[in-house]
């Protein structure tokens, strides 16, 4: 056929600000042209960016009247750059949309977040020139936009009705920001008689169906209003709700609800203030003569509140991660550094010499390798670090992860230790420094990894049960639409938010986490916060199961991080401050006796071994390498310990102090500490690599030999 | 969705009926299976395609005739620690496509076993399709075209080597499992490339097209 695309709109230097994992070029944008087209197959919105726009006009004729179908322009002989950027290429066709989400009107440029039916959510487009709002009057043509009530910068597209059309160009009115202009109270008008029925006889209402309640009541009370006039009918409605049913307390959140019954009412949620990165002279100033860190807590508390300056850390993190002893002056930590060095370049040889042969009858390695080579290859790769074929930081990437195969044979390698490792390599610039900083951080989340997923389902419901106190609403729409099991979380939980934030944000996220305040579980309070902030495009848009994953899915790389901080810091005071917060959700916050601790070690005992610690984390990683190491590869394959059961054997007891691991060292393993001793020095000269390497691997292999025997 | 693939509903007037299909994918790890996705809908391949992680979700449209098919795509996590979720994925899936890596013959093994469990455990009717992807590696093949066809036949699946990369293929391994799905009177019609609008792929494989068994 014949047709011809023809455009509707066109708007120039509408930019999409991409995901450049860097902090030197964060504010990296994307120009591109956003088009209104009435296609063959229907209208669409598009927007493509400047250079594919360019390739196009040149090889196919291309103007705004004959638009190019973009199809036959795939082709993989595009260039790299190209591709890059096509990939951010955004088409849909009008009927698909859901909602849209503007920026608020103080925002600098406007931008439009567009959200499909399936739950696909587009990045932001900014429109650094203006045009967004012709856009959507354009758009208002073809479909019917009305404003959220619950969330001002949210709107829902109404399917097809030609009755609502009046009322969706009275909607629009509210982008010329005249917008007091139409104004509605549904409890006095009278045009809605269910309402008055509702309000008459909420309790058989409600038993009728808490869907049909909610799906009632927010077509009532979604009829368009201005957002500072719904405040008070919905409280009248809680009113008249109270008087019929004694006893239930009426939830009065700004949102109308799919369950407007709640038994809980938390605390006002205080104000949150984040503070600055710890900068370095803050940072030199907590240092004593001798190099010891005087006020630990205070610094973690500034850590908490603003992260740390990225100038600081490869230090900071050396500390956080359990490298160095809170409580160590400098030559301790010179000792500890040596230690280390050593001990990396012992385990790291155990795998370098294993041959070819050797690995044939060692399939659970073989394996091991095979997943890391598949994984190291494509982590991070448009990052400037790990950019480029045969960089070589992939294969520090790489040894890094089969040492800690070595160091952690039990757990091995699973997908999703790379997102772990690489942000922390970035900062660290240095093979050994991020392998113990890695083993720190895995400390945390090495259940996550676990093979029956324990780990992973225990978290998820933690969420569940904190969200039926923090916002049961949310929680029964998350129910009812078979998302109770919060799997819709898993990526979020399994690698600590590392593919929902830029690399830069990453680094300063984790740095808070990993001080332990408030409590050690912050990261499921930052998924509450999180899925607060994407209520009202859930509900409203009644996403279902596929739609709320691929929502959240999609948001990734668009949540601002700070805003996101301060909201679950206010959650947790909420939670915390909450009178009649059960038990089992004190325990989960840390909140539980005993009480007079410190927030931050309350929260190392209830979870995972406390790799910040001081004491406990060294020694545990003593005994991990020197003694559990041999234990595990002897035991062969299937032996399925965890590493912590390992120490526990080893260490003949719970008494697990220094003097019982030293008793239980057995002389086999005694000589593997003197041989790393010996060879491990020669590998650190040389820093693994070149003649000192092989030097190294010499006495390595006799070493392996005695340790395996 | 559907930004590039683009063959979306019939523009108004005659349109047919609308048939909704969840379909997952299956497979080792780094065989293409996320690829084979943002090919088919979003027309696009990226070298280094991120692992997936839980599980992604995508739906895409095509045209059979006066049938509108739109697919509910469930992309999963391939690492065997994973494995436990997938049946959360392909519980009440009407098809699956097991990916295996022609250069990687453990996949092929591991795609078996995921064809084994389909037929366990899956909807009795599922429609199986099994892609032998990264055909673009012919160089560095390691598991034969008639082995895994002969497999196929013997399991009454649908067979097709794909490439993410190149493209060959994967509309059409879609658009056979469309084909193949049951909506009454569209068997057995040899498909007009026009009414699919699938024709992104390079030249050369239109014979390949109707491999609807």
């Amino acid at each position: 056929m014949a047709f011809q695309n023809q455009v509707l709109f066109a708007k120039d230097s509408v930019y999409v600000h991409i995901n450049v994992q860097d902090t030197k070029d964060k504010d990296a944008h994307i120009a591109g042209r956003v088009f209104l087209l009435n296609k063959p197959e229907g209208y669409f919105i598009e927007w493509k960016a400047e250079d594919v726009l360019n390739l196009e006009t040149t090889s196919e004729e291309w103007d705004v009247i004959n638009y190019k179908n973009d199809r036959e322009g795939d082709s993989v002989s595009m260039n790299a750059k190209m591709d890059a950027r096509r990939k951010y290429n955004i088409s849909f066709d009008i009927l698909d949309l859901k909602s849209f989400k503007r920026s608020a009107p103080n925002h600098g440029w406007a931008y439009i977040i567009f959200i499909l039916k399936d739950g696909t959510t587009f990045p932001a487009l900014h429109f650094h020139n203006g045009g967004s709002k012709a856009l959507l009057k354009e758009l208002e043509n073809f479909i019917y936009i009305r404003r959220s009530p619950n969330d001002p910068r949210l709107f829902l597209v109404k399917d097809h009705d030609p009755e609502q059309l009046s009322q969706s160009i009275n909607e629009l009115s509210l982008f010329t920001d005249s917008s007091g202009a139409y104004v509605q109270n549904f409890v006095n008008d009278s045009k809605h008689g269910l309402s008055k029925k509702f309000i008459k006889s909420p309790y058989t209402t409600t038993l009728g169906g808490f869907s049909k309640v909610t799906n009632f009541l927010r077509d009532v009370l979604m009829t368009p209003e201005n957002s500072q006039n719904l405040v008070r009918p919905q409280s009248e409605v809680a009113e008249l709700l109270q008087d019929d049913i004694p006893g239930m307390e009426i939830s009065q959140l700004d949102e109308p609800g799919f369950e407007m019954i709640t038994k809980t009412k938390l605390p006002p949620r205080p104000t949150v203030k984040r503070g600055d990165p710890l900068a370095s002279p803050q940072w030199n100033s907590f240092f004593d003569a001798e190099g010891r860190i005087s006020k630990v807590d205070e610094l973690k508390d500034i850590i908490f509140r603003g992260g740390v300056d990225p100038a600081l850390r490869s230090e900071v993190w050396k500390f956080l991660l359990g490298f160095y002893d809170w409580d160590s002056c400098s030559k301790k930590r010179t000792d500890q550094r040596k230690r280390k060095v050593d001990e990396y370049f012992r385990m790291k040889l155990q795998w370098k010499t294993i041959s070819a042969e050797q690995e044939k009858r060692f399939t659970l390695l073989k394996e091991r390798r095979g997943l890391i080579d598949k994984d190291v290859m494509r982590t991070d790769r448009t990052h400037k670090f790990f950019a480029g074929d045969k960089n070589p930081n992939l294969q520090v990437l790489y040894d890094i992860l089969m040492t800690y195969c070595m160091y952690n044979f039990d757990l091995g390698y699973v997908q999703g230790m790379s997102d772990i490792l690489s942000p922390i390599l970035v900062v660290m610039e240095n093979e050994v420094d991020a392998f113990w900083c890695f083993a720190g951080a895995m400390e945390r989340v090495c259940h996550n990894f676990e093979m029956d997923q324990n780990g992973m389902k225990v978290q998820l419901s933690q969420i569940h049960k904190l969200m039926q106190i923090q916002d049961p609403e949310l929680c029964a729409y998350l129910e009812a639409h078979d998302s109770g099991n919060f799997y819709f979380c898993f990526r979020w939980i399994l690698i600590v938010f590392k593919r929902e934030f830029h690399f830069h944000e990453i680094q300063r996220l984790w740095e808070v986490i990993w001080t332990d305040r408030p409590c050690s579980n912050f990261h499921l309070i930052i998924s509450l916060a999180i899925l607060e902030s994407e209520k009202s495009t859930l509900l409203e848009n009644k996403f279902g199961f596929t739609e709320i994953l691929k929502h959240i899915n999609d948001i990734s790389l668009s949540i601002p991080l700070e805003e996101t901080l301060r909201k679950a810091e206010g959650i947790f005071l909420q939670l915390r401050d909450y009178k009649k917060l059960p038990i089992s959700l004190k325990e989960i916050l840390g909140l539980l006796p005993p009480a007079h601790v410190p927030a931050s070690q309350s929260m190392e005992n209830s979870m995972f071994m406390g790799s910040t610690s001081n004491s406990s984390s060294s020694l545990q990683q003593e005994a991990g390498v020197k003694v559990d190491t041999p234990t595990l590869m002897a035991g062969g394959a299937g032996s399925g310990a965890s590493s912590v059961k390992g120490v526990t054997r080893s260490g003949s007891g719970s008494d697990l102090t220094k003097g019982t691991v030293g008793a239980a060292c057995s002389a086999n393993v005694a000589r593997s500490i003197g041989m790393s001793a010996r060879y491990g020095g020669g590998a650190r000269q040389s820093n693994g690599g070149g003649a000192g390497g092989n030097a190294g691997a010499t006495c390595g292999m006799d070493d392996v030999h005695k340790v395996f025997t | 969705m559907a930004s590039r693939g683009g063959p979306q509903r019939p523009n108004g007037a005659s349109q047919g009926k609308i048939c909704q299909f969840k379909l997952v994918l299956l497979g080792e790890s780094a065989v293409g299976k996320s690829s084979l996705v943002l090919r088919f809908v979003k027309g696009q391949f990226h070298e280094y395609q991120e692992s997936t992680i839980g599980a992604a979700f995508l739906t895409q449209t095509v045209c059979l005739d006066d049938t509108t098919v739109k697919f509910e795509i469930w992309d999963t996590a391939g690492q065997e620690r994973y494995h436990s979720l997938a049946p959360m994925y392909y519980r009440g899936a009407q098809a699956a496509i097991v990916v295996y890596d022609i250069t990687n013959p453990d996949t092929f093994g591991r795609a078996k076993t995921w064809v084994k469990e389909l037929q366990r455990q899956a909807s009795p009717n599922i429609v199986i399709a099994l892609a032998g992807n990264k055909a673009d590696l012919a160089s560095k093949r390691m598991v034969e075209f008639d082995e895994a066809q002969a497999y196929a036949e013997e399991n009454s699946l649908l067979f097709m080597e794909t490439s993410a990369k190149t493209a060959m293929n994967v509309n059409d391994i879609f658009l056979a499992i469309a084909k193949k799905l049951p909506k009454s009177e569209t068997s057995g019609t040899p498909q007009p490339r026009q009414g699919v609008r699938l024709n992104n792929e390079q030249g050369g494989q239109q014979s390949e097209g109707g491999c609807c068994k």
